[in-house]
């Protein structure tokens, strides 16, 4: 596991963001390391000094958010990562039966310091947006957008959304940059309204996420359309596959994606998780709806030795570094860099069955 | 050019009619018919049909009646397992990607950037040592007594920035025409001569 | 159906009169059944009884119902939209010049009995590109701003112009990523050829009738010379293997070869995609075969016996895929919009804009087969020159008419957004293009095609569904296609 949050002191009143760096440079965004031993360093920048229990060497390069007050420092774009993601928000209006993020009630805006490490980010990042619902705070997000859009065009967003709260005057603002650097990641489990309802935990969300591709359709949005495979949705799936290849032609990507066992899929995880080795065959036949008709699939979070030998092609390596983890065996595995392996909470007794290729 | 004998005189006899001086190259894109919004919406639809066709044809060649494109692209022949063999690499000098790439990415994470940001020049740096880390505490207790060797700062030499060291800080920044933060910035350490 | 029959549910009514010319769904017999297409092609068999009501307007309600779940009659606002988008997807729309066909030299070192193209002896003076005709291609060539091309080579025969083939392939912009094909009978290979053949951007497509005896007689008219041919195939095949280079027969479609012979002339060798292509009765074929005018129902016949044949092959051998590439062409276009890369079918057709052909005398045509009408002496399809550029009346002329729409015929077929338009072949056989459409060779061939294409998509047989599968590029092997 990569930790993401560390433990820090600071003497500045309030919190900041700013980007570390092995040397003293004229960028007042910048904080310099003062000194570094195995388990602490120390920082120096126009935010004043401050200290973190991790040594230096992973972290040159990261922007962070220096919380003074909670004594934590969390990393919100890691240099040399390819999965930084932000969280906008832990409120949600759906409740998903495997939520990996539960939602809370409160809400903290911290859209300015997101702007502010964005700003900072490397030419040609790419940038998670995530929650919770981040659209939830549509207004504030797509003003923070624009802007870093406008003055950043070289940056990148994804952005994960319920789609249930798109019309036609948020979308209308989905324009230039907004349509050419954003892809949404928007789940729909089923095309049946009452199932994808109640995976969702809220009634007429279907309906109501029908009504946002539309509006996303007419933008031109770009749309990364996310699956999870439930034992719940997997008898379905060809219905589904019927119904993207009929009205989601358009959409960028197809992700059909293995289960994640944390947050509420930990406790239901018997009743949730489906065995692919042995059940792959209506996956198998989602995937071939969508080759047949040009739509773009990708599977995601399931290691290649779980998946028919002709349908790796479709499998990306998609468990972030920081909660991927593979099992002993795998030490052996030819293909293995190019594996999603497991989660890090992946239950152990399964994370052992596996085959090196 | 010598002048040839065609057994069909010109286009016209052929039933192909010439256009009239005015009409410009269709685009195919003519406006619809329909009302207002209903209307502007398939429009904006139809355009976006168009532009996406642009965006993905780009990637595939051409073929015709003398040849054909299967050069090992598209359709043809796989083996009994096909393996993905990724798109040619565009040879080509720097052309900026206009679109960044789809993201395969999970509940939290994000899409790969195929751009690692540039590390920072691990340039020689005079303040830093080793091995034994500083503690905040010990720094900021050398720069209270700077500040109070410069009678900027009479509280207690606790190690902890409060209100006091604040101010302090705020008023000899001020009066050296340093950045006034109010915090420990570089240029104070500089100006104590102050290295970890 | 899971999710369709939820949807047909809703308590929307479904105004049958709303079924107007937009959304129209077309009909067209499918064995026992009746087709039914709408016009972003997706499509359903349904009873006959049912496209009558359609036909007249005189849908029920547990019609639209019907329709609605299988996507054919969209209800919501998404449906609606996807409809136009999936429409619209199956229209061509010019890009920029990214496909240019460059012909340096009219001279040729063989005289096959069909070719097409009114040949200059190897030893003619005046049929190769001028020094001016040359600065003018490199010009246009250097000025290309598409991100990616393709520029074939053709003549004549093009590798007794290395030099100016060379000069063409330096003209490239840096920034773009250009393929080249060599279209060359491969009777001659020396040093200077090969260097070009090395290169990794190069392909090479040659003519391969068949077997050994039946290319000789087509091509070189003796046994020795078309072993040269063979030997240096098989050269190159070891040099390269078999991605680099692509075989084309030409097939007399009165005397056809034997399809099993045809498909182990190209299987032995390496190639597992044949494109099979009628002597076109052009240039010299008109004067030799004389009966090739009247291909029809001999050649449809043959191509459907041919698809037959590989499908029963693949079957039995799962080692070997072998496809023919204009029917897995058609499968493509049937089920995915946006399939328009092949210049000779699509719709509309863009004359002299993505595509050019660029002859010995630097006159521009829109296409290959142009050219050769030209050459042969039917009709002036020259549509500008590479000095002056292209952009002239006649090109838009051209263009304006190079599209089915409109055309009642095309207007009332349900494999019309599958087709396209074909001007050149039309005025090759008939000498217009505003003959009846169901008149044509065209028209009649594609039916015939897509008939064949919907019958085997729709059928039970394993070994149907295997090879359409792998022709269409599915992973899995086995299951029907789409729902029955």
């Amino acid at each position: 596991m990569i930790a993401l949050h560390l433990p820090a002191r600071s003497d500045a009143d309030a919190p900041f963001v700013t980007r570390l760096a092995a040397a003293r440079s004229a960028d007042e965004a910048e904080s310099f390391c003062l000194s570094s031993a195995s388990g602490r360093s120390l920082w120096c920048g126009m935010h004043g000094l401050f200290e973190l229990d991790h040594a230096r060497e992973e972290l040159i390069g990261d922007i962070l958010l220096v919380d003074p007050g909670a004594g934590r420092a969390e990393r919100l774009i890691r240099a040399g990562s390819r999965h930084n993601s932000l969280l906008v928000t832990e409120q949600c209006d759906q409740l998903c039966l495997m939520c990996s993020q539960p939602p809370k009630k409160a809400h903290h805006d911290r859209f300015a310091h997101f702007e502010a490490a964005c700003r900072l980010a490397a030419s040609g990042s790419v940038i998670g947006l995530t929650g919770g619902e981040p659209t939830l705070h549509l207004e504030p997000l797509l003003a923070m957008l624009e802007r870093l859009l406008g003055d950043r065009p070289d940056l990148a967003f994804h952005i994960l959304s319920n789609g249930q709260h798109f019309d036609a005057e948020n979308v209308a603002r989905l324009t230039g940059r907004l349509r050419t650097n954003i892809v949404w990641g928007i789940p729909l489990y089923a095309a049946d309204a009452l199932l994808h309802d109640r995976i969702v935990g809220k009634p007429g969300a279907f309906e109501r996420l029908t009504e946002s591709l539309a509006h996303l359709l007419t933008a031109g949005a770009r749309i990364e359309l996310r699956t999870v495979l439930l034992r719940d949705n997997l008898g379905t799936l060809g219905g589904l596959a019927r119904f993207v290849a009929l009205y989601l032609s358009h959409i960028e990507q197809w992700s059909l994606m293995g289960l994640e066992n944390i947050g509420f899929a930990r406790r239901r995880w018997d009743d949730l998780h489906i065995d692919l080795r042995t059940e792959f065959a209506p996956v198998a036949a989602a995937l071939d709806q969508a080759s047949l008709h040009g739509i773009p699939a990708r599977l995601f979070n399931i290691p290649l030795c779980h998946i028919p030998p002709a349908f790796r092609s479709f499998a990306v390596a998609s468990i972030s570094d920081w909660k991927q983890r593979f099992a002993p065996a795998c030490g052996r595995c030819a293909a293995r860099s190019d594996c999603a392996g497991f989660f890090e909470w992946h239950p152990d007794h399964l994370v052992e069955e596996v085959v090196p290729l | 050019m010598k002048k040839r004998h065609f057994l069909i005189s010109s286009l016209v006899a052929a039933g192909i009619a010439p256009l009239p001086p005015a009409q410009g190259a269709p685009d195919g894109l003519a406006p619809t018919s329909g009302s207002g919004g209903d209307g502007d919406k398939d429009a904006m639809v139809r355009k976006f049909a168009q532009d996406h066709r642009i965006d993905l044809a780009q990637h595939r060649s051409h073929s015709s009646h003398a040849s054909h494109s299967s050069h090992r692209s598209g359709s043809s022949g796989r083996a009994r397992s096909p393996v993905y063999t990724p798109p040619p690499p565009r040879k080509p000098a720097t052309r900026p990607a206009p679109t960044p790439a789809p993201a395969p990415r999970n509940e939290r994470s994000t899409p790969p950037s195929s751009i690692l940001p540039s590390s920072p020049a691990i340039a020689p740096n005079t303040f830093y040592s080793e091995p034994s880390a500083q503690q905040i505490r010990d720094i900021v207790m050398r720069v209270q007594l700077s500040l109070k060797a410069y009678g900027y700062y009479d509280g207690k030499i606790d190690g902890m920035v409060g209100p006091q060291t604040r101010e302090a800080l705020k008023r000899f920044q001020s009066d050296y025409g340093l950045k006034v933060t109010g915090t420990i910035t570089p240029e104070v350490l500089d100006a104590f001569k102050i290295s970890a | 159906m899971e999710g369709g029959l939820e949807a047909a549910a809703r308590p929307e009514r479904t105004d049958v009169r709303q079924l107007g010319a937009d959304t129209s769904i077309r009909a067209r017999p499918c064995g026992d059944t009746t087709l039914l297409v709408d016009r972003a092609g997706r499509f359903i068999r349904g009873e006959p009884a049912l496209a009558a009501r359609i036909a007249e307007g005189a849908l029920t309600e547990a019609d639209a119902a019907w329709l609605r779940a299988r996507g054919l009659l969209p209800g919501s606002e998404l449906e609606r939209l996807a409809f136009t988008y999936a429409r619209e997807r199956r229209r061509a729309a010019p890009g920029p010049l990214d496909y240019l066909i460059l012909v340096p030299t009219l001279r040729c070192n063989l005289a096959c009995s069909y070719c097409q193209v009114s040949r200059a002896a190897e030893g003619a003076k005046g049929f190769d590109w001028s020094d001016a005709t040359l600065d003018a291609v490199r010009t246009r060539v250097a000025a290309l701003t598409a991100p990616a091309i393709k520029i074939e080579f053709q003549g004549g025969e093009p590798t007794l112009r290395t030099d100016l083939i060379a000069a063409v392939i330096d003209a490239v912009p840096r920034t773009v990523e250009a393929r080249f094909v060599i279209c060359t009978n491969l009777q001659r290979l020396d040093d200077d050829i090969l260097a070009l053949f090395d290169r990794d951007d190069v392909a090479i497509s040659t003519s391969l009738d068949g077997p050994l005896a039946l290319h000789a007689r087509q091509r070189q008219g003796d046994t020795p010379a078309a072993e040269r041919f063979h030997a240096n195939l098989r050269l190159l095949l070891a040099r390269y293997g078999p991605g680099k280079i692509s075989a084309l027969p030409t097939i007399n479609p009165h005397a056809p070869p034997d399809v099993d012979a045809l498909i182990d002339s190209f299987a032995r060798l390496g190639f597992d995609s044949i494109y099979l292509r009628p002597i076109n009765y052009q240039g010299f074929a008109r004067k030799r075969h004389p009966a090739s005018r009247d291909a029809g129902a001999d050649w449809r016949a043959y191509h459907a016996a041919f698809v037959r044949r590989l499908i029963a092959r693949n079957w039995a051998d799962r080692d070997k895929l072998l496809e023919e590439s204009y029917f897995s062409l058609l499968l493509r276009r049937i089920f995915r919009p946006g399939e328009d890369r092949h210049v000779d079918l699509r719709n509309p057709n863009p004359v002299g804009r993505d595509y050019i052909v660029i002859d010995h005398d630097g006159r521009a045509y829109p296409t290959d087969e142009a050219r050769m009408l030209t050459r042969s002496g039917v009709i002036d399809l020259a549509i500008g020159d590479v000095h002056h550029g292209w952009d002239t009346p006649a090109r838009a002329a051209l263009e304006a008419a190079a599209t089915n729409d409109g055309d009642p015929a095309c207007e009332a077929c349900a494999y019309q957004p599958f087709c396209g338009r074909d001007l050149i072949d039309d005025i090759a056989r008939y000498g217009r293009i505003d003959g009846p459409r169901g008149d044509t060779d065209f028209c009649r061939r594609h039916l015939h095609l897509f008939d064949l294409a919907f019958e085997l998509i729709h059928s039970p047989d394993p070994a149907v569904q295997y090879s359409l599968r792998r022709w269409l590029g599915l992973a899995g092997e086995t299951g029907a296609l789409v729902a029955p």
